[in-house]
């Protein structure tokens, strides 16, 4: 075998390498497109599911992806490049003729002939001056391109941050549902609310809070309140409202009924003595001043002025206020067993919550201390001023400046009846956001009933809904007072007022203002027309009844067929039915008499009297159940719900439990309270409240 | 020279550089009076190396009579000329026997060669002769012998037919039968001159002084060439290439390329690669070299294939030529083979 000249094979060599070379750029973009294809999947996957995904994780993909152009790049430098290759192409880029190829074939021949031998070395003379570069330039990768153009991708992939969610916990549904209440019912919170606003006379304090309850109004028609949130809001609002509410203004007008009744003894004075038993302070105070008017032209009598000073004197006695000595006495007794648990030991947790309790208690008796300190601070300047106007006319009973101490009366009569005014219209604030909240509550639990009627309501739940929006349409009205029932059809509950009103129920008697209808379903309507209609009826099973009180009116009675309920009402009204007998029970004796006509002959109706037993009384579990059965208006009831009031009461302030929860305690016993006390005296009844068995 | 050198035989370099001589010398002649053409001379000079024949074809008077005149001229051989007729009879080129009377009184049969015996045969028009008269040439071309009355008549080497042909008449002609054409080892087809060889041609044709052409190569000349041409290494690349070539002019390879496969019948028989290679060896002695290159292979692959190659009905309805099929060829096979 003959030598090739060294230049040839050197040339040879450096084509040979770039032909690796190229073959291993080819293979490697090549396969790069599949190795970058595979890692965008990868990290597409890990951006979105997560490097757990991925089988093995993150890291061995990235790095097979990276592998993948490196071996097939190694593979391809490592395949073996034909023998004459480099000389073919060494003769093509010179222009030789084959010779390099022909002698590269010559030089491996057993036995070369004599022009082989010569062409070998006429290779050699043409092997100077080779340039393996124009034998095989390099050339691009053909899949470069993409190749950059996938991995410029990839970078975007790297560093592209792609928010996905985590496998967590699953995250309790927050979604906020806004309230949707019926643009009618909330015209009508929004009438009862205007009035308040109008006013100028309205203290700043009461613009304030009916501002915020028109915004809470608003955002209802917006629906930009969630249930919860409209809930939180009426609750501050109440309680804003109940900060604002005088010292014990009931039993503020309580005092002045009873300042009425000592002035109504002399005569000069009756008119205004009944204004105050009204409990009307503005209409005492017209009264007062329109009889300084009068004295200035008239002179009464002396037997006329020594009852009018008399009067006034006995009006200026202060009566015995037990119930702050009661409170002074818990006050102290509370701060003593602060103090003594204060000295006693602070170390025990236990101790620190009991300590914290107390506290709490006895800042809720300072507070009330504070309210009836006010109510008597408020009486006194009252008969300070029915003392000193007593006393003027005792000294100067015949000089014309008499008329001047009733005018001071007058004035401050008059002073008494705005703080009325106001008091009104913070109760009728009061009231409506009472009942907003209470309609709000009562749609929640319609959508989890899914909308469906109650059976025992014996109505539709959409004539439910148009007739709350009636009866909330028709209160909201100063002094009017409507009250719906629905009732499940085993009679219902007569409600009354003042000893007056008519019993439900077939020829049953009426009593003390008190008494259920037991309709049973059975009366016909035994028509009652009392001394100013009251009235009795029974209505059949599963009627409905919707009583309107008006303020200063007779009742109103509305009643559906199909809806059912007992009722009687205070005057007028015209209940239908008539026929056939009912059955009723009556309870309590009354007080006051029943001024309504006996049973209709027509119908077979039956009287039936209760006598009342001497003994101990019912027990307490007694008195629960017979409530149950009679109504919320016994004495003994009265007493067992103070004491049971007052209990949850101390619970409430003692324990930690959440203020929502606490509403609910209260609102229950609000719903349970007492109607009306023995002596026929109704307890403050909430208007406007409807109710449902 | 000394009596040693005489003894050793003579370097393939000297042999390549005396052939070279050779053969511009009779080029040069040539030249004299052929103007240009210098395809058409190096072609018919590589069929007569090469111990084939070639066909010329073109329309008349473009030189072919005169370019084989001349180079029969510049070689110092016998020459005749054939004018193919339809009336031609095979005896009237290969020769007959006659009897005949010696100066004794005997008679005897004696054989009268035809024009066929000769160096050079120039068969002009040879597409007029009847098939009968071209296919008594088939013998002489492939054989270089005749066989008259069962009797075989070796001619003198070298032998070289030149046979001319025009493709526009058509009319009482006869087209060559494929077993001939495949025994003329290339197909020259003669293009017309450019404008400064027509110049030329004018100039030397068309005035009082002709050229004197002389002969330049002996017969021992041109057989030492042949044997010369012989010599020439072929590297198993430049052959294989050559093979490639052929098998891509059969439609049923799967190296055939398109035009191939759809205008092509029959593909260029084995002597198609045996015209290449010895063309291919002839050219690279043509150029100095000592083997044959692909590039040399490439050359001769139009003229030594045009005419093995038969194109379809479709071929010839489409009036596809066989250059254009060989140039797709050619375009096709890589000069490297694939495996």
């Amino acid at each position: 075998m003959r030598s090739l000249p060294p230049s040839l094979t050197r040339a040879e060599a450096a084509v040979r390498r770039r032909l690796r070379a190229q073959r291993a750029a080819n293979a490697a973009s090549t396969m790069a497109l599949a190795g970058l294809g595979m890692a965008a999947l990868a990290l597409g996957v890990a951006k979105v599911a997560g490097p757990d995904a991925l089988p093995g994780g993150l890291r061995p993909w990235i790095a097979g992806a990276l592998a993948l152009p490196l071996l097939a790049g190694v593979g391809a430098a490592l395949r073996p490049v034909a023998a004459l290759l480099p000389a073919q192409l060494l003769d093509r880029a010179h222009g030789l003729a084959s010779r390099l190829a022909s002698a590269r074939e010559f030089a491996a021949a057993p036995e070369p002939s004599p022009f082989m031998r010569a062409a070998i070395s006429d290779a050699g003379a043409h092997a100077e001056g080779l340039d393996p570069r124009r034998a095989f330039p390099l050339r691009r990768p053909r899949d470069l391109g993409p190749a950059m153009a996938l991995a410029a991708g990839v970078m975007v992939l790297v560093g592209l941050d792609v928010r996905r969610e985590l496998p967590t916990a699953p995250r309790p549904s927050t979604t906020l549902e806004p309230l949707l209440v019926d643009a009618d019912s909330l015209e009508g919170f929004a009438s009862a609310v205007r009035p308040v606003l109008e006013d100028r006379e309205t203290p700043e304090e009461l613009q304030r809070a009916a501002r915020e309850l028109n915004q809470v109004l608003e955002a209802l028609a917006d629906r930009r309140l969630e249930r919860s949130e409209a809930l939180r809001q009426l609750q501050r609002l109440e309680a804003r409202l109940a900060e604002g509410r005088p010292a014990n203004a009931e039993a503020m007008e309580a005092a002045l009924q009873e300042i009425g009744r000592d002035l109504g003894r002399a005569s000069l004075l009756e008119a205004a003595a009944e204004a105050l038993e009204a409990r009307d302070s503005a209409a005492a105070a017209d009264a007062v001043t329109s009889l300084a008017e009068r004295l200035e032209t008239e002179t009464p009598s002396r037997a006329e002025l020594r009852a009018l000073r008399r009067a006034l004197e006995r009006a200026a006695e202060e009566r015995e206020e037990r119930d702050i000595d009661r409170l002074d006495r818990e006050v102290e007794r509370a701060e003593r067993l602060l103090q003594r648990e204060r000295e006693r030991s602070e170390a025990e947790e236990g101790e620190r919550r009991l300590l914290r309790r107390r506290q709490r208690q006895l800042e809720r008796l300072q507070r009330e201390r504070d309210t009836l300190t006010e109510r008597r601070r408020r009486l006194e300047r009252l008969r300070r001023e029915l003392r000193q106007s007593a006393e003027d006319l005792n000294r100067r009973a015949n000089e014309s400046p008499r008329q001047e101490a009733l005018r001071r009366l007058a004035e401050e009569l008059n002073r008494h009846a705005r703080e009325q005014l106001t008091e009104e219209q913070r109760q009728a604030l009061e009231r409506q956001a009472r009942q907003l909240r209470e309609m709000i509550r009562r749609l929640q639990q319609q959508q989890q009933q899914g909308g469906q009627g109650q059976p025992q309501q014996g109505g539709g739940q959409g004539q439910q809904q148009r007739l709350r929006r009636f009866v909330l349409q028709a209160g909201g009205q100063g002094g009017q007072r409507a009250r719906l029932r629905v009732p499940g059809g085993q009679g219902q509950q007569g409600q009354g007022g003042q000893g007056q009103q008519g019993q439900g129920g077939q020829g049953q008697q009426g009593q003390g203002g008190q008494g259920q209808g037991q309709g049973q379903g059975q009366g016909q309507g035994g028509q009652g027309s009392g001394g100013q209609g009251g009235q009795g009826q029974g209505g059949q099973s599963g009627d409905t009844v919707i009583e309107l009180t008006p303020g200063g009116g007779g009742d109103t009675l509305v009643e559906i067929p199909g809806m059912g309920g007992g009722q009687g009402s205070e005057s007028g009204g015209q209940g239908p039915g008539g026929g056939e007998s009912g059955s009723g029970a009556g309870s309590e004796n009354g007080g006051a008499m029943l001024q309504d006509s006996a049973t209709d002959i027509a119908s077979n109706g039956r009287n039936t009297r209760v006598e009342g037993q001497d003994g101990a009384g019912p027990t307490r579990s007694e008195v629960i159940l017979g409530a149950a059965d009679r109504g919320f208006a016994s004495r003994g009831y009265g007493e067992v719900f103070t004491d049971y009031e007052g209990h949850a009461e101390e619970v409430l302030e003692r324990d930690e439990i959440p203020p929502g929860y606490r509403f609910y305690v209260r609102r229950y016993f609000q719903l349970i309270r007492p109607r009306a006390d023995a002596s026929g005296a109704e307890a403050p009844a909430t208007a406007n409240e409807s109710e449902t068995p | 020279m000394s009596e040693s050198d005489a003894s050793q035989p003579p370097s393939p370099e000297e042999v390549v550089e005396r052939f070279r001589g050779d053969v511009a010398r009779v080029k040069d002649e040539v030249g004299k009076l052929i103007v240009g053409q210098e395809n058409i001379v190096d072609g018919v000079l590589t069929c007569l190396l090469a111990g084939g024949q070639a066909l010329l074809e073109g329309v008349p008077g473009l030189g072919k009579t005169m370019l084989v005149r001349t180079l029969a001229g510049a070689l110092q051989l016998r020459f005749s000329r054939i004018q193919f007729t339809p009336d031609l009879m095979p005896a009237d080129i290969v020769g007959t026997t006659v009897l005949t009377e010696d100066d004794a009184g005997h008679t005897k049969l004696e054989f009268r060669p035809g024009p066929i015996f000769a160096n050079i045969v120039l068969a002009d028009e040879v597409n007029r002769a009847t098939p009968k008269t071209q296919s008594a040439m088939l013998e002489v071309m492939q054989e270089h012998s005749v066989t008259v009355s069962n009797r075989t008549h070796v001619l003198e080497e070298p032998y070289f037919v030149l046979a001319t042909q025009n493709p526009l008449e058509m009319e009482g002609t006869y087209p060559l039968p494929e077993a001939q054409l495949d025994r003329f080892l290339f197909k020259l087809e003669v293009g017309f001159p450019t404008r400064d060889e027509l110049h030329e041609i004018l100039d030397r044709t068309t005035g009082s002084k002709t050229p004197e052409v002389t002969p330049v190569l002996d017969r021992e000349g041109i057989l030492r060439m042949r044997k010369v041409v012989r010599d020439v290494a072929v590297s198993r690349a430049v052959r294989d290439y050559a093979i490639r070539l052929l098998e891509a002019t059969h439609p049923e390879r799967p190296s055939a390329p398109e035009k191939v496969a759809r205008f092509v019948r029959f593909g260029a028989s084995p002597r198609g690669a045996q015209a290449l290679l010895l063309a291919a060896k002839i050219r690279a002695l043509f150029e100095g070299r000592f083997a044959a290159a692909v590039d040399d292979v490439r050359w001769a692959a139009k003229p030594a294939l045009r005419h093995r190659m038969i194109l379809n009905f479709e071929g010839e309805a489409e009036g596809v030529k066989p250059d254009a099929v060989l140039d797709d060829i050619l375009a096709a096979i890589p000069e490297a083979s694939p495996d």
